[in-house]
């Protein structure tokens, strides 16, 4: 293998009560690793209050660990694990020095080496101003349900009327967001800019924990030049739970020509109903074999 | 010291409570004549809501299109003393005001590109380069019948830089963000971008995005109000706001003012 030409950094947050998603994550990071050619990979880590022995296990794994939380904002009267949401507009600033950035939530797994190379190749692109999923994929709640589309769209316009105005709200009234659990972006791009200013303007309100996926997302419609990546990138798995296949692949529920790359293991600590009782998606999620 | 003036141009009317005003320091030019359309028109026939309408200064218009409204006097000087410092270089306008804007900066010796889908529509291009043509700038202009920033985008991938830019396109979201994003991608190394107004919040925007890319920002408090942004060898002029009148601030522009 040659030298790297490019060099990009993986970065999440949690908290102690988080970290066993956390090193689940890493652990597909890590697994993708060797399909990154001539990429120079770094994983670094935005420590919400985790313990000494966590802090010390992510070190043993070469792990960069930034805990100075009081560089970002913070929403009034947000839970700290809201600083998961607002350090993302920031990652060229505490952690300089790299050609990009790839933002993983915690609850993200890579399936398969191509759901991280994607991103990874994807960011070799200099007019791209940002890699990420639309949530357009059909067999969503929200997609699929006319009365779930409702209420969806509704309250995303709200949202967006209360931060940047109706002029905005009502550009973006039908238009199905992008999910910021994933996203590549070079350090040069022009989303950061935006983003930030984006999110300084949500601090405003109260809090909701999308406001700062609003903000990616205007900064989006603002900048243009970004790459939609499909569905199976990020795949977001309480609104459509995946299907294993009969050759281990995971697949979308409705076309099982159409393998999940990467899993996104949203709305993990959320009740749900199952034949057991009582349960969590997370329990669902790893009954399935989709996670550790 | 404020120059005092009669509208400059054939067919121009204004009744005696508006004015024009330029701001001393200024050079003046006056090219009104190379557009016979041109016309003073009533603000408050213009349905945009963020024009500044209370204003005594002269808002000029085309008769043929009544609600497109264009630089005034004192704005068009920004422009025209803006462009003498750019002389001979390469020069962009998004947004073609039926060639006004253009006719200040092209005078003002700069190599001009327009872009505009207008300029596809035959008889705005053919009145444009007739003004163009009598004001005797045409020789420096080239006409892009294009949306932006697409044909900015064109031009740029094909190894044009620009080194002075005009954004007066489109001022609905989020189209002036976008302008300014392509602006900053083809700008050459030093380089200075106007705004036109600033006084919408959605072209404000524009301002505060290359602010925090490390322009410098200078507003000009015209009627409906200009910026500059600018990196690397490059001075904006100077600009003093009519004293007679007294201009706010709005809200949206304090942190960049």
């Amino acid at each position: 293998m040659g030298h790297p030409d490019m060099r990009m950094c993986c970065v999440l947050a949690c908290d102690a009560g988080f970290f066993h998603q956390l090193l689940a994550c890493i652990g597909t990071i890590e697994a993708a690793r060797p399909a990154l050619a001539g990429i120079d990979l770094d994983i670094a880590v935005v420590a919400i209050d985790l313990t000494e022995p966590q802090i010390a296990t992510l070190k043993d794994k070469g792990v960069i660990i930034h805990d100075r939380l009081s560089e970002f904002p913070r929403f009034s009267g947000a839970p700290k694990h809201a600083y998961a949401l607002t350090c993302r507009p920031f990652m060229p600033e505490f952690l300089p020095g790299y050609d990009g950035y790839l933002w993983v939530d915690s609850d993200i797994r890579f399936l398969h080496l191509d759901g991280l190379r994607y991103y990874a190749e994807a960011l070799r692109v200099e007019s791209a101003s940002v890699i990420l999923v639309q949530e357009t994929e059909p067999c969503y709640t929200f997609n699929r349900d006319p009365k779930v589309a409702r209420f969806f769209h509704a309250t995303l316009a709200g949202r967006l009327a209360s931060v940047y105005g109706e002029e905005v709200a009502e550009y973006c009234r039908y238009f199905t967001p992008f999910n910021a659990g994933l996203f590549a972006a070079r350090a040069s791009s022009p989303i950061w800019a935006r983003y930030r200013r984006n999110l300084h303007k949500a601090l405003r309100v109260p809090y909701d924990n999308m406001l700062e996926q609003d903000a990616l997302n205007v900064a989006i419609h603002e900048t243009g030049g970004h790459v939609r990546a499909p569905s199976p990138l990020n795949w977001l798995c309480s609104l459509a739970f995946p299907t294993r296949r009969s050759d281990g692949a995971w697949c979308s529920p409705e076309n099982w020509a159409q393998p999940i790359l990467v899993a996104h293991l949203t709305n993990s600590t959320s009740p749900v109903a199952n034949a057991h009782g009582k349960a969590t998606y997370y329990d669902l999620y790893r009954q399935a074999g989709l996670t550790a | 010291m404020q120059l005092m003036e009669k509208a400059g141009a054939p067919g121009m009317t204004a009744s005696s409570k508006f004015y024009d005003y330029v701001s001393p320091g200024l050079k003046t030019i006056r090219l009104g004549d190379y557009f016979p359309n041109l016309i003073a028109g009533d603000p408050s026939g213009c349905p945009w809501p963020h024009l500044r309408r209370d204003l005594p200064h002269i808002w000029y218009c085309d008769r043929r299109a009544g609600g497109l409204g264009v630089l005034n006097r004192d704005e068009a000087h920004i422009l025209y003393n803006t462009a003498l410092r750019f002389v001979g270089a390469e020069a962009l306008e998004i947004g073609c005001s039926m060639g006004w804007a253009a006719c200040h900066m092209a005078a003002g010796g700069v190599s001009l590109d327009m872009v505009d889908p207008l300029l596809g529509t035959e008889w705005v291009r053919r009145s444009i380069m007739e003004s163009l043509t009598a004001a005797g700038v045409m020789d420096r202009v080239r006409l892009h019948a294009a949306p932006s920033p697409e044909g900015l985008d064109a031009l740029g991938s094909a190894g044009k830089r620009w080194s002075l830019m005009l954004i007066d396109g489109n001022h609905d979201f989020p189209q002036p963000m976008r302008d300014a994003v392509a602006c900053e991608r083809w700008a050459a190394t030093s380089a200075a971008i106007v705004l036109h107004h600033v006084n919408a919040p959605t072209v404000s925007e524009g301002v505060y995005f290359l602010r925090d890319r490390g322009w410098k920002i200078r507003i000009y408090q015209t009627a409906q109000i200009m910026a500059v942004a600018w990196r690397g060898a490059v001075e904006p002029i100077d600009h003093v706001p009519d004293p007679a009148v007294a201009l706010a601030i709005p809200e949206h522009l304090r942190a960049a003012a």
